[in-house]
This record gives structure tokens, C-alpha cells and sequence, in this order.
């Protein structure tokens, strides 16, 4: 919440002191003076107090008039300024008040604001606690000694960050929230909703400032959907290197990977365990099992002695036949497999060959039916399916097509070469991943044979070695069994560190779809969709009490993507009579307000208003929207009018006190 | 039935404008020459023949043209439409609303890109002559 509470304006000159002294109650306050007697001086510089003149121009210069700044005039005469200052109470939420002091004219910087922790001026308090703050600088809404980051304070708010044009995000500055709380009199009424400063070069300014004032979930929703997208590919990255990590670990060792799903799942470990096959002939066996019997024929040799060449003589004989026999079959399958793998590459060639044509007709396919909405304004005959010769019906195709063959609809055929790609890039996979396992049986076959190449060495060098040697193929086997074992242990316990990683991707991927779940389906929740129907309620509403001329009020809505009204086939500043654009621009800025006052928003429920019977709006909305204004009694709205001193009987029938008239008077005067 | 989007009578007809208004003089050119442009624009490797039978002096026994059927009955659509008209019984030159349908397709950058960058990239030089020598495989560039 935010309250204006007093107001005072202190000009030196070198006839003495001149200035205005003004409190602000809850409700209405009206200022009711002539054109020119400084009505917008004191509204103004109630913005410059709040160092928030940067919502009207990006200019450094005071935007206060002469009057405050080099000369004033006033009954009998004129007189220099020499200094002046403007300083201003205000009060919050919870009750706390400050003082805030800002030079305009004289010696003291203007980038300074002196702030005192409670009421300064009327009640002479926390004098000891004077402290300056800066504004109008880099960092004044971020730093410690920054002004609007101690009224950001003060307000309770916590400001969203916004993304720029130049793509790095700031804070949702003041000065672009402030144009839905102060309406300035010569360019700020009939913007809608309001003149936002540009040159802070903050996107989507409308929808974000509107989001913030209301607490609506949109913009966290908008971050949180953004976020749930990189944690989604986060994981799908993770998820694709470790597989390829895995695949190339199991291949060092000639084996496979199983039952890793190719797509991060949110359940682990699948059903079927993730494991290492190890090609085994034609069959496949796990690693574990691989290794078991590895061991076990290790442990099997060890037991024995290491027999000498003659006593194993006959054994190498008959194991040199069966080596022979065995290497031969192994060449055979092995060719086999090379074969295999060639025809099955060149079907994937053939496949990559059709799904490149699908797409492309694909691509084709949706340039015709862009090319036919384009055709809209425009229309040819034979896209309707009619000869432009003849004007009977046609097929659409310049094929000569039977009689009975009915073409396809452009869209049937879209969603007919989109399932045809679909089950084609669905084959294409398959095959390759059968390729994969091909070459995996064929590597574990080539080892094999260059396996069972040094055993046929070692057994004929053991049958040719003298009688009392140990049998060379009987330590060959150990040496190379013992070194197989270390490589498949080793591929093993990485393998199941890498199980881990898998495990604590599926935790973060269980996590992310709930984050998704979570999510509305549109960019609204539930409870900003509600505010929004209560604003456009109170909008609507107002805009009958304003009896708005030239549309009808029921029609008109509130956009849900970005807060304007809208009305179908109807551009509101373009179509719309001036005078009933001012009153959109009282009903939505007040509707805003309203909604501030039954729910929790941060609208600080103020708002001020320069003048807002522009545009010769008639009386009797004028009244009305006084009138409504009057009836949000929790909220302080402060209007500024140079309308005929008839009002102020008006004002008194509808119980507004706080009225200042000033008659034929200037605003500045002796103090 | 399915169909190749190649055969649907738009695509043809804004193939044929594209030809018209981006690689020929005057928005005008003869039949032969749209059938050979036609044959060279439909697929990838059919531009890339066609680039390379441009760069070679020999004479072109890879690059044949063939006539398409379904090309000759869009150009009668589109007559009929009156997005081209004939111009002395042998010349086929854009028209008025030809140019506002194409220039709608031209808009859009993404629209029919491919075809378009085949025909930016050849400009105009595929000529008359150039054309008839492409189909005669006699040509030199």
C-alpha cells in the first residue's frame, strides 16, 4: 500500500517565501483550481519527490515548470527563485511513514533523496534518522543506498525481473509501473493502458507491468514453463551421453548394452535390468554369467599343475583338430556376418533415401497449404477444386486420374506422408540398431579367431617343443583368460557406476514432469484467471456507468495475453471516439484498483489522475466516474480539475471532503 | 489416394510464376524453356545436374529433360486462371494478377525457399538459347 499523506512545496525567492501545503486523506482528493494556476506543478511534483520523473522522458532536466525554477509570478508581481525543495510524506501498509526531500532548485544535487523514518515535516519526527539516497543513476532501484530500492522496501514489493530488448533481464523498473498510477495531463490520458516510458527498453512492458500490479501467477508460470523446458533437455543431453558413454565402454570389452531406454524414464531401474551382453556364438549372454564362467575355467586351470609338452601331447593333438575345425566355422560365420551387414546398410541407405523424398513432399505439402491460405484474397478456381475453363468440378491433381480415384485432401495427405515418416524413420532405427548388433558380432567373432589363431600356434609349438617344457598353449590360456577377466571387471564396475548416474537422471526426470504437471495448460492459473474476470467485470461495468457511445461495453474484453481491453474486429485507439477513449482509460486504471482492494494484488491502491475530463467528456460521466471513485473509499485517489467551481456542490452530495478549492488563485503562493 | 504434392495444381502454378517472374526476361519465355527450368527445379539432385550441366563445356549426356505432363496442364490452369497469358501463340508472359499471386508467395521468406534459391541462383542467364541448347545437349555456356 501506498499513501500520499502531506505534500509541501518550499520556494526561496528574493521576495521572500512562497509554496503550497497539502494533506492527502484515504478516498477522494480533489484539487479544483484554474488552467494555469499549477495544478500539474503540485501533481508532479509529488512524481519528482518519488525520483520517478524517468516514466515520462529519459531527460535529467526537472520536469517542473519556471515556476519552481527560475521565476514565479504571483498577485503583485514576480519574483526570482533562488531555491526551492519539495518534500513528501508517505505512508504504507503497515502503518510506517516517511519523509521524503528533494531539491529542485539550488545547490543540492537533484540526484538526491533525503528520507527521514516517519513524519518529518508535520510531526517533527525521526529528525536523527536523516539519510540521503540516490536516484536517477545506475543501480538506484538496486543498490543499498538507491532510492527506489528503498521504496521498493517500503512498498513491500518485491520487483520480477524483465527481459530487455537487449536480452539481458532487469528489475521491473518503478517508472514503468508507475504510468498505471499517475496519469499525467498533456500526453497520459488515452493511452491504454497507459504511456510507458520506452526508453528503458523493456519488453512486453503492458503485460508485465499489469502482471506484477495484479500478483498474477502469469509471469512465474512464464519462467517456471521456460525453466521446465532446459531441465527437460538438460536431462535428455545427460541422459543421450551417458547411453553413448555406456555403449562405448561395453564395446571395449565386445559387448552390448541392453535395456537402457533411449528416452530418460522416470521409473528405475526398468523392468528388464539394464545390462552388458556379451555376443556368445549366434546367442548372447550376460556379462556376469561371461565372466562366472571365465572364472571358473581360470580357477579350473589353476588347480592343475602346468603340464610339460610330452604329457599333454595327445591332448594338444586332439585340441589343435578341434581348434582347426572350430577356426574354420568361425570364418564362415564371420563372412556371414559381413554380408549381412552390407545388405542390411545398404536397406538403411534405401530408407534414408525414401524419408529424405517424404520430407521433402512433406515440405511441399505445407507450402500448398500456405500457398492456398494465401490464395484467400485472391482465389484461383482450381484450388477450390472447380475448372476455371469450364467451371465444373475438378480433381484436385494434374494427374489424368480415373474416374473413380478420388485424390486425397491437401491435409489428409500431410497426415498421410507424416505417419508414412513416422513409420519409416521407426524401421530405419530398427535396422541400424541390427546393424549395430551385427558388427558387434562380428567383432566378438573376429577376436575370437585371432583367439583361436595363437591357441593353433601355441599347440603346435608345444608339439614341436622339447619333451620336458611346459605346455606353451596351457600358459597362453591362463595369461589370456587372467587379462580378459581384469578388462571385464573393470567394464562392469563402470558400468554399474554409470547405473547410478542413469538412477539419479530418472529421479530429476520424475521431478521435472511433475514440475510440468504442475503447470496450467494456458498461461494463466486458476486464480489469475479469476482476478482477470473480476477486473473486467468492474471494467465493464464502469464503462455502462460511463455510458460509453460507441461500442457496447459487454463486447468489449480483456485480452488474456497481454491485459488490454480488446474488442473483436474492432482496434480500440484507432476506432473509438476520443472521448470514449478516456473513459476506458478511468474504467481500466480504477478497475485495477478495484480488484487491489478485495484481493491480494500489489496495487498499492493509489492512483492520481491530471485532469481526466479530457477530450470534452460530457458531465454525466464525468460525475459517474467521481462517483465511483468516491465509492472506493479504501483507496486514495487524488484527481486534479480545472472544471467550473459547480463540481464542488456535487462532490459535497456524494460525500467527498477533501476538496481543495482554490477559487481564482495560483497554487504556489505565500507561505 | 495419395498424391505428390508436386501434382497438386498449386504447386505447379506457383512453380510456373516463380519461373516467370524471377528467372526470365520480361516475365516472358517459351514453352521449351519453363520445361526445362520445370525439369531442373523439382528435385535437389535435378539442380544440382543442372548446375553442373551449366559448368561443363561438354556436351550433356547426364542432363536429359523430359517433358511433364502435369507441367503442360498447369499451364493450361493458369492461362485459364489468367495468371499468365500467351503471347503470340509461342511466348508465355505473367500477368497483372500473376504478379499479385506471386508477389503474396515472394513475401513470405519461407515459402517454397528451396525453389526459389534454385531460381534466384540461376538468375536469368538460363537464356533462349542456352535453353534450347539444354535440350539438344549441343551447348556450350
Amino acid at each position: 500500500m501506498l499513501r500520499i499523506r502531506h505534500l509541501l512545496i518550499i520556494a526561496n525567492t528574493d521576495k521572500g517565501q512562497f509554496g503550497v501545503r497539502r494533506d492527502f486523506v484515504d478516498g477522494v482528493n480533489v484539487i479544483r483550481a484554474k488552467n494555469w494556476a499549477g495544478k500539474s506543478t503540485l501533481l508532479q511534483s509529488i512524481v519528482y519527490a518519488l525520483g520517478l520523473e524517468g516514466m515520462f522522458n529519459p531527460s535529467h532536466d526537472v520536469p517542473l515548470p519556471h515556476a519552481l525554477t527560475d521565476y514565479l509570478e504571483f498577485n503583485d508581481g514576480k519574483a526570482n527563485v533562488i531555491d526551492s525543495m519539495v518534500s513528501l510524506e508517505i505512508e504504507n501498509g503497515n502503518g510506517q511513514f516517511l519523509t521524503l526531500q528533494r531539491s529542485i532548485e539550488g545547490e543540492r544535487h537533484r540526484h538526491l533523496i533525503t528520507v527521514y523514518e516517519g513524519r518529518a515535516i508535520t510531526k517533527n519526527e525521526a529528525v536523527e534518522t536523516r539519510r540521503d539516497y540516490f536516484v536517477r543513476e545506475a543501480h538506484a532501484a538496486t543498490s543499498e543506498r538507491g532510492f527506489h530500492k528503498r521504496l521498493t522496501e517500503f512498498l513491500g514489493w518485491t520487483l520480477p525481473l524483465a527481459p530487455r530488448f537487449n536480452d539481458v533481464d532487469c528489475p521491473l523498473y518503478l517508472e514503468t509501473i508507475f504510468p498505471l498510477l499517475y496519469v499525467e495531463q498533456k500526453l497520459g490520458w488515452g493511452r491504454l493502458p497507459a504511456r510507458y516510458p520506452t526508453w528503458l527498453g523493456i519488453r512486453d512492458v503492458a503485460r508485465r507491468t499489469v502482471e506484477f500490479l495484479l500478483g498474477l501467477d502469469a509471469y512465474a508460470i512464464a519462467i517456471e514453463r521456460v525453466a521446465v523446458q532446459d531441465e527437460i533437455g538438460r536431462i535428455r543431453t545427460e541422459w543421450a551421453s551417458l547411453r553413448s558413454k555406456t555403449n562405448k565402454l561395453s564395446s571395449m570389452a565386445a559387448g552390448m548394452v541392453r535395456g537402457i531406454p533411449t528416452e530418460p524414464v522416470s521409473a528405475w531401474p526398468p523392468e528388464v535390468g539394464p545390462q552388458i551382453v556379451m555376443p556368445s556364438g549366434s546367442d548372447w549372454v550376460q556379462l556376469r554369467a561371461h565372466l562366472a564362467r571365465l572364472r571358473e575355467r581360470l580357477a579350473t586351470l589353476q588347480a592343475q599343475p602346468v603340464p610339460t609338452a610330452s604329457s599333454d601331447d595327445s591332448r594338444a593333438r586332439k585340441e589343435l583338430a578341434s581348434s582347426e575345425s572350430q577356426l574354420a566355422e568361425r570364418e564362415r560365420s564371420a563372412g556371414a556376418l559381413v554380408g549381412k551387414i552390407e545388405s542390411d546398410s545398404s536397406e538403411v541407405q534405401a530408407l534414408q533415401k525414401r524419408i529424405e523424398g517424404i520430407e521433402d513432399d512433406l515440405r511441399k505439402y505445407k507450402d500448398v497449404r500456405r500457398l492456398r491460405k494465401l490464395g484467400s484474397s485472391d482465389e484461383l478456381e482450381v484450388s477450390k477444386g472447380v475448372c476455371p475453363t469450364c467451371h465444373q468440378e475438378m480433381v484436385d491433381s494434374l494427374l489424368e486420374t480415373g474416374r473413380r480415384t478420388v485424390p486425397m485432401s491437401v491435409d489428409q495427405n500431410v497426415s498421410f506422408y507424416e505417419e508414412q515418416l513416422q513409420l519409416f524413420s521407426a524401421v530405419l532405427a530398427n535396422a541400424r540398431l541390427a546393424i549395430e548388433a551385427s558388427q558387434m558380432q562380428l567383432e566378438s567373432q573376429r577376436s575370437e579367431i585371432e583367439n583361436l589363431r595363437n591357441r593353433i600356434r601355441e599347440l603346435r609349438d608345444t608339439l614341436v617343443s622339447p619333451s620336458n617344457m611346459p605346455s606353451i598353449e596351457s600358459l597362453g590360456e591362463r595369461i589370456r583368460l587372467e587379462d580378459r577377466i581384469r578388462i571385464l571387471e573393470g567394464v562392469l564396475a563402470s558400468f554399474e557406476d554409470s547405473l547410478g548416474e542413469f538412477g539419479q537422471l530418472t529421479v530429476d526426470w520424475k521431478n521435472v514432469q511433475e514440475r510440468r504437471a504442475r503447470l496450467p495448460r494456458g498461461a494463466l492459473s486458476e486464480s489469475d484467471e479469476n482476478k482477470i474476470n473480476a477486473f473486467q467485470q468492474s471494467f465493464r461495468q464502469q464503462l455502462v456507468l460511463y455510458s460509453m457511445g460507441s461500442l457496447n461495453p459487454a463486447e468489449i474484453n480483456i485480452s488474456r495475453d497481454n491485459y488490454v481491453p480488446e474488442a473483436s474486429d474492432i482496434n480500440l485507439t484507432a476506432d473509438v471516439s476520443g472521448s470514449d477513449l478516456i473513459r476506458l482509460h478511468w474504467a481500466y486504471l480504477m478497475g485495477l484498483l478495484e480488484l487491489g482492494l478485495s484481493v491480494q494484488t500489489n496495487h498499492p491502491g493509489l492512483l492520481i489522475m491530471d485532469d481526466p475530463q479530457q477530450q470534452s467528456v460530457e458531465e454525466v460521466p464525468f460525475r459517474a466516474m467521481l462517483k465511483y471513485a468516491k465509492s472506493l473509499n479504501k483507496a486514495q485517489i487524488i484527481i486534479a480539475t480545472s472544471h467550473e467551481r459547480s463540481i464542488d456542490e456535487f462532490l459535497k452530495t456524494i460525500g467527498v471532503t477533501s476538496v481543495y478549492e482554490f477559487g481564482d488563485n495560483r497554487l504556489i503562493d505565500r507561505i | 489416394m495419395p498424391i505428390a504434392a508436386e501434382l497438386r495444381p498449386d504447386w505447379k502454378i506457383s512453380t510456373l510464376l516463380l519461373i516467370l517472374q524471377i528467372s526470365s526476361y520480361g516475365g516472358k519465355s517459351s514453352l521449351k524453356r519453363l520445361h526445362v527450368l520445370n525439369w531442373a527445379i523439382r528435385y535437389p539432385q535435378f539442380g544440382a545436374e543442372f548446375k553442373e550441366a551449366r559448368a561443363n563445356p561438354l556436351p550433356l549426356f547426364g542432363f536429359s529433360v523430359r517433358f511433364e505432363p502435369a507441367f503442360s496442364r498447369a499451364i493450361d490452369l493458369a492461362v485459364a486462371e489468367q495468371l499468365v497469358s500467351w503471347v503470340g501463340g509461342d511466348r508465355l508472359q505473367i500477368t497483372q494478377k500473376g504478379r499479385r499471386w506471386v508477389t503474396g508467395i515472394l513475401k513470405d521468406e519461407s515459402l517454397m525457399r528451396p525453389e526459389r534459391d534454385f531460381l534466384t541462383g540461376i538468375s536469368k542467364t538460363v537464356t533462349e538459347t542456352v535453353a534450347e541448347g539444354l535440350l539438344s545437349s549441343k551447348v556450350s555456356w
